[in-house]
Formats: C-alpha cells, structure tokens, sequence
C-alpha cells in the first residue's frame, strides 16, 4: 500500500463534503432509452462481464432523466477532523553495498534552513470554503446480479452523470481525479430570481464551455455558448395555466406541496431502510479512469466508483410550468460527440458540423427546491484488471447500503496474490 | 483479443494527447535555491517510499542551486498523436494558453539489485506550475502528471515598452471556516523598459549560467544560443488517490518527457538577455501559496514578518516578497513536448 504523496502545490479538498442551503433546479425529460443503454454498454458493462458479476441497464419502471442545475453557496469539508497530509516525510535513506549512505536533508540540512510554516494542523473544514454553480445530466440505471445470489444482494439502482459543469476549477480536478466523474470546467452564467406571489420569479441559466467550434484541426479552442435554460415563474402564476396532464396539477393544494417537503423530511429516516430506490438519495456510480503516460489510448487504472449524494432538508418546493421551460444546447464542433450520446439530436454531417445547430430538450416536468446535500460513502465498487500491469487488485464492494452492516456474513471477500499478474489468473475466494 | 486496456474516451476526455507541439513566446527567471530545499523537496516527493519498493535514489544536481521560472504565452498547441485520430471517434484542433512553472534541476541513480547506485542522470523537475487553460490541465495532470494548478494568468505589454506579468490562484488569504475561495495573487513580475541586456552578462547571472552549462554537459543536450539547454527531461510523480481512502494511491509512477525548443523559421532563436537588476520578481506568501513560497525560498527575513498573537496563538502575517532573479531572458521559439513515458510504476 502506497502512500498519497500530497503535493505542495495541491489544493485539493478530498470528500465527504457538505452543502447547505442549494437551490435545486430540476428539469425531468424522456430520454431514449436505446441511448441509455448504449451508454451502459460503452462506460459501464466493460470488461469479463462474468467476473465483474453484475450489469447496468436502463430502469424500465422510471425511464426519465434529470437535468440539474444547482447553487451552492457554500462547499466545504464535512469532516471536521481530516487534515491535510502535507507533512514533513521521514527521511529514507537508501544504504548501499558499499556501506554508504545517500544523504538525507538530516545530514546536509544547512544551519540557517528550516522546514516551512506551513501549519497542517488546520482541518481542511477550518480553513475556508467555495461556492459555484453545477449544471448536470443524470439518469437511474439498475444494477443487476449476474447471478441469483448476486441479484438477490447486488442489485441496486445508481445514477450516471454522463457529464457535470462546474465554475471552479478545483472542483472539477477533485472530482475527476478522486472519483472519476465527468467533470468539465465552464462558466455558468445563473439568473435566479427569488419566486414571489406577484407571478414573477424567472430562472435562467447559460454555459459557455471551453470548445472547438468545427473539426478544423486549425480550429482554435475557445468559450463558446453550449446550454442555455430559462423557465416561467413558478406556479401558480398569472402568466400562463399549465395543462391538465401537468405535475403541478398533481400539488397545486398547499397541503400536497406542504406533503412534499414533509416527505422529505421522512425520507431522509427511511433512505437506508428503502435500498436507495428513493431519488432523494443518488448512489452515483462512475467510471474512473486515466491514461497511460506513453500509450494515452491505454488505461492504466479503470475501476467502478460509488459515492453518495443525499438530499435533505428539502425546503421551498415549487414547480415549473414545463410549458414556459426552454433547454437548448448547442450542437456543434466538439459539442456534438455528448448531444448525438445522450439526445435525440438530428446526426451532424462532417461537413455541417460548424453550424451551430441548437437541439431543444422537451422537459416533461420541472421544480425547483432548496435542499441541504451531502456527498459522501465513496467507494471503490469494482477494479478491473490492466492487461500487462502487475500488482494487487483491491477486492469489489458492490454491497449495496442496506446490507452494509451484515457484510461480513453475507458476503465473500476477493483477495488475490499481490505476485499474481492482475488479470491473469482468476481471484481466489476466501469465505470470511 | 487487445493486448492492452484501452481507455474510453468522453466528452469530457477530449484531451490534448502527447506528444504535443507549440508555437510559445517564453520568459525565463533564474533564482537561486538551497540544496537543502532542493533535498527537502526530493525526499518528500521522489524518496517517500522504501528504497527496497522504488529502485531509485533523487538528489539535488550537484552545484546547481538554482530554479528557473519560465512564464510561456503557447499559441497554436496541437498534438501529434497519430492514434488519437483513430481512437477519439473525433479530433480536434489547437489550443492558446499561458502557463508559469518553475523547473528545479535533479539528479537521479538507480539502486540495483545487489543495492548499488548508478551513475546519475539528470533531470529536472517542476514543483510548481500554473495554467490557465482546463483542457491543457486535465492532459497535463492525468496522463503526464504534472500536478497543474489553474489560475489566472496576465500579461500586459505597457505603451513605455515594459511588460508586467501576474499569477493568481484559487486559494484564501488566510485559513478561517469563513473564508471563502476566490483569486489570490501568487505572483507579479515587472520587466521594466530598457531591461534588453547590452553586452555580457554580469556576475550573477554568470553563476547561473555557469551551473546551466556544467548541467548542459552531463545531460549531453544541445543548446539554443551559448547556453538555454534544448531538452530538458522532465520527471514527475503521477498518482492518483483511492476513491475510498484518500491518504492511499492507487497508482504511483516515475513519468518521464521531455520539452525540446526549436527555432522558429522567422525569429531569433538566441535567448534575449534582460537585465535581471531591473527585473522585480513579488511573491505574495498567503494561507494558499505559503508552502509553495517557502519550500523554495524559505522562510522571509524576520524584519518581513510579523506576528501577532491572537488566542495565545502565533498568527502568521501575509507576506510580499520582492527580489531581483539573477537571471532574465526571454526567448519565441517552437515548443515540443514528447517522449512521454512510464518510467516506472511503484503500484
């Protein structure tokens, strides 16, 4: 086991962290579910499908995905205790056949040096916090037990985050290196009026991302508009009546919108107890990934992480007309890989592929909340193996929350020889 | 059946792949360091591990107690990767960016089986480095990894010829739960007008120069003018943390590449002397870049610190610290990045 050398450059952050009073803005829409499972099969459903043990489909009893766009205003720590690991470390001297020694900063430190006043003793939680914007697209998969004691134990239901825009850049490094998530860096532009009686209240939201705008390869990077959403005032308003098959016709009494936020409230006592199959907990699941130094088309890490996003305190539930609710995103250059991936966007032609073709995203429902979040229970689900690295792999935690407690009885653990090529010989099973 | 694990690339993977190539306007600022910084920063980064585990010894290059802060304006960056076009389902075209980085020169020896140490090679190695581009800091920190920090970068060629350059990264001012992240200067060069150096340079830039060329000598490179080596190989740790226990990596490697600089057809390729007299280097020592600041450089002169006491606790004031380089020059050339590879994979 090697320790994480921390940088003295890092200003990394590693999770669990805490988000108090966001402002959630969520956009429900229809996605093709051929799609869906495309994307399980390309970033999900790799590797010995029999030795990985289980597999990710669409989940036919809720086939919606979400669009999210959320305002921290504050992110920080949520571990009042974790440190930074930036110490001083002890000095290894490396003793030759010849009886001498290599010096050590011990030996040769001259008199007037000192180590540097860097105080490490501050928990990460003490030292400060961020705020941005997120704009994300999720979808819930179901995690399936290839076999009849897995499905029994492994199968759950997670959520993909085919990409996440975020604004700080920290950010963006944090979730890519530590958890493997599809993060990119923008600049999001949030408009969010606070929602009044008097039928006002807009939200709009703009991203401009760093792309190519054709496939040019003198095409010159640059920030170019990718999404845009506006939505009406919430309702009731005076501006617009929603139709009869709207959500909002489902709440528009006090008492069911009152409901919601009660409902909440009591999910967050009943999450572990329901298997996550309520959206208020996301078991996020994440391919993490990274290339090789002198083979970038080769990985030299690929593993299935899971971590957990908990909404509670769900406050100021309020619904969108969906009618008055405009998604666009700009099909273009570089964009078009993520919008012919995900939506049913009309196929570019290579030739065409500069003109900024805009694809309107039809929300079939929309609502807005203010929600404490909380990120946290990373995992490492399941590590594949790399063909020709060596080494120990670690064993899979597919376990799903509500069977956490008993693992050790229900489960076996994976263990293989730190001296077997990875990859190579099949795992060796030990009951535990 | 591959005989490897191929990556999967995404949207958001769409990434400048090795080796790269550059048109770049670069200035560089020499500065000397203690070799016991230089050890400090080798042991805690490079020698962590069990000699038995990593096979290899760093150490500072022997008389070369210097740095050099290169600060490069890189226009047109695309890469030569041939099998990117076949792997990414789509390529795309060039990038314009700006980055600083300082680049501290080190030795490495091998530790053979029977633990004897080979001759060393010389590298160097980037401690700190600064980008304003998040595509060119995705590449560089996880496939070169390069620990790339973002920031702003800013340039400003005056109307009386002098040019002024600023740094700022993400951080606080000071470590407090009400804190809250936003830019914060790191650093401000100022290159007077009339700083072009006649004539030779003068004794202090000479030691630099000195020690660059002994380098120059054991690492074979060619040179651009008298004395700016060609290629520098550089070595760095690529990690990566455990999703589940962030103080573990679940992978550490030696990577190793090279940055070549080359003629541009148009342009002279000697570096342009400046005057490092009239260069002012000021380093601001805040809560975010204090360990960065006096890793290197130490701690400030006890006149240029001030401490108060808050709670019975020492409180550390921020610092700005202004010093001439002993070396400034400034070079438009063609920037290759290449012969990336794994050195060695500790896990």
């Amino acid at each position: 086991v090697l320790k994480y050398v921390d940088s003295v450059a890092s200003q990394q952050v590693p999770p669990p962290y805490e988000f108090p009073n966001t402002t959630v803005h969520a956009f429900i829409w229809e996605p093709d579910l051929a799609k869906v499972k495309a994307y399980c099969t390309r970033f999900l459903n790799i590797g010995d499908l029999p030795a990985v043990g289980v597999s990710y489909e669409p989940l036919a009893i809720w086939p919606y995905a979400a669009l999210l766009v959320i305002d921290y205003p504050v992110m920080a720590c949520a571990d009042p205790a974790r440190k930074t690991m930036f110490k001083q470390q002890p000095k290894v001297r490396a003793k030759t056949s010849r009886g001498n020694q290599t010096p050590s900063s011990a030996q040769t430190k001259s008199p007037d040096s000192s180590d540097p006043e860097i105080d490490d003793t501050i928990p990460y939680a003490q030292r400060g916090y961020t705020s941005q914007t997120e704009v994300f697209v999720t979808f819930p998969l179901l995690r399936r037990g290839r076999t009849l004691r897995r499905l029994a134990i492994d199968t759950m239901i997670e959520w993909a985050i085919p990409f996440i825009i975020v604004e700080k850049p920290e950010s963006a490094i944090c979730g890519r290196e530590m958890l493997g998530l599809e993060k990119l860096c923008a600049q999001i532009g949030l408009q969010d009026d606070k929602p009044s009686g008097d039928g006002t209240g807009a939200f709009t939201a703009s991203v401009e991302l760093p792309g190519w705008p054709s496939t040019s390869p003198t095409a010159a990077q640059e920030m170019l508009p990718f999404f845009e959403a506006t939505a009406g005032p919430v309702l009731p308003n005076v501006w617009a009546a929603p139709n009869a098959t709207s959500v909002w016709s489902l709440l528009r009494s006090r008492t069911a919108s009152a409901g919601v936020e009660a409902f909440g409230v009591m999910r967050d006592f009943l999450d572990d107890a329901l298997m996550g199959l309520l959206p208020s907990t996301m078991q996020v699941v994440a391919l993490k990934q990274f290339r090789g130094a002198g083979h970038p088309q080769r990985a030299v890490y690929q593993a299935l992480v899971g971590c957990r996003s908990k909404f509670s305190n769900i406050t100021n539930f309020q619904i969108y007309n969906e009618q008055n609710v405009s998604l666009k995103f700009h099909n273009r250059g570089s964009f078009c890989p993520i919008i012919e991936e995900l939506f049913e966007a009309p196929k570019n032609k290579s030739n065409a592929q500069e003109e900024d073709q805009i694809y309107s995203l039809p929300a079939i429902a929309a609502f807005r909340f203010n929600a404490r979040i909380d990120f946290d229970q990373m995992r490492t689900l399941h590590t594949f193996p790399i063909k020709s690295a060596t080494g120990a792999r670690p064993p899979d935690d597919w376990i799903v929350p509500w069977l956490r407690p008993w693992k050790g009885f229900v489960t076996r653990t994976r263990t293989r020889d730190p001296a077997e090529p990875a990859g190579e010989r099949p795992a060796v099973e030990k009951s535990t | 059946m591959t005989e490897f694990t191929p990556f999967i690339p995404s949207f958001a993977t769409q990434q400048l792949l090795p080796p790269w190539e550059a048109e770049a306007t670069v200035y560089g600022f020499g500065f000397r360091i203690p070799e016991s910084a230089i050890r400090d920063y080798v042991d805690r980064y490079f020698n962590s591990t069990e000699p038995r585990e990593r096979r290899f010894q760093f150490d500072p290059a022997p008389n070369c107690e210097f740095g050099i802060l290169f600060y490069s304006n890189v226009r047109n960056a695309r890469t030569n990767n041939i099998a990117s076009n076949n792997h990414s389902r789509r390529s795309f075209g060039t990038l314009n960016y700006k980055e600083a980085f300082v680049c501290v020169p080190i030795s490495r020896r091998n530790i053979s089986i029977y633990n004897v140490l080979s001759e060393p090679i010389y590298e160097w190695c980037q401690p700190i480095a600064v980008c304003d581009c998040t595509t060119v800091i995705f590449s560089a920190r996880e496939i070169v990894g390069l620990d790339v920090l973002p920031g702003r970068i800013t340039e400003t060629y005056r109307d009386d010829g002098g040019f002024t350059l600023t740094v700022q990264l993400y951080g606080v001012e000071t470590f407090s739960p009400t804190s809250k992240e936003e830019l914060i200067p790191l650093l401000e060069v100022d290159v007077p007008p009339g700083s072009s150096q006649e004539g030779l340079p003068d004794e202090r830039s000479e030691d630099v120069i000195r020690a660059i060329r002994n380098l120059n000598e054991k690492t074979r490179s060619p040179t651009i003018g008298p004395w700016l080596p060609q290629h520098m190989q550089v070595v760095t740790l690529k990690q990566f943390r455990d999703a589940s226990k962030m103080d573990i990596a679940i992978y550490q490697a030696l990577v190793t590449s090279q940055i070549s600089r080359h003629a541009l057809p148009d342009a002279s390729t000697v570096p342009i002397l400046l005057n490092e007299r009239k260069v002012t280097l000021q380093l601001s020592e805040n809560a975010t870049t204090r360990e960065m600041v006096q890793t290197f450089l130490g701690q400030p002169p006890p006149e240029g610190r001030e401490t108060t006491t808050a709670d019975g606790k020492e409180v550390w004031q921020n610092v700005e610290r202004a010093q001439h380089p002993t070396l400034a020059f400034r070079l438009d050339c063609k920037v290759e990045v290449d012969q990336v590879k794994t050195d060695v994979t500790l896990s």
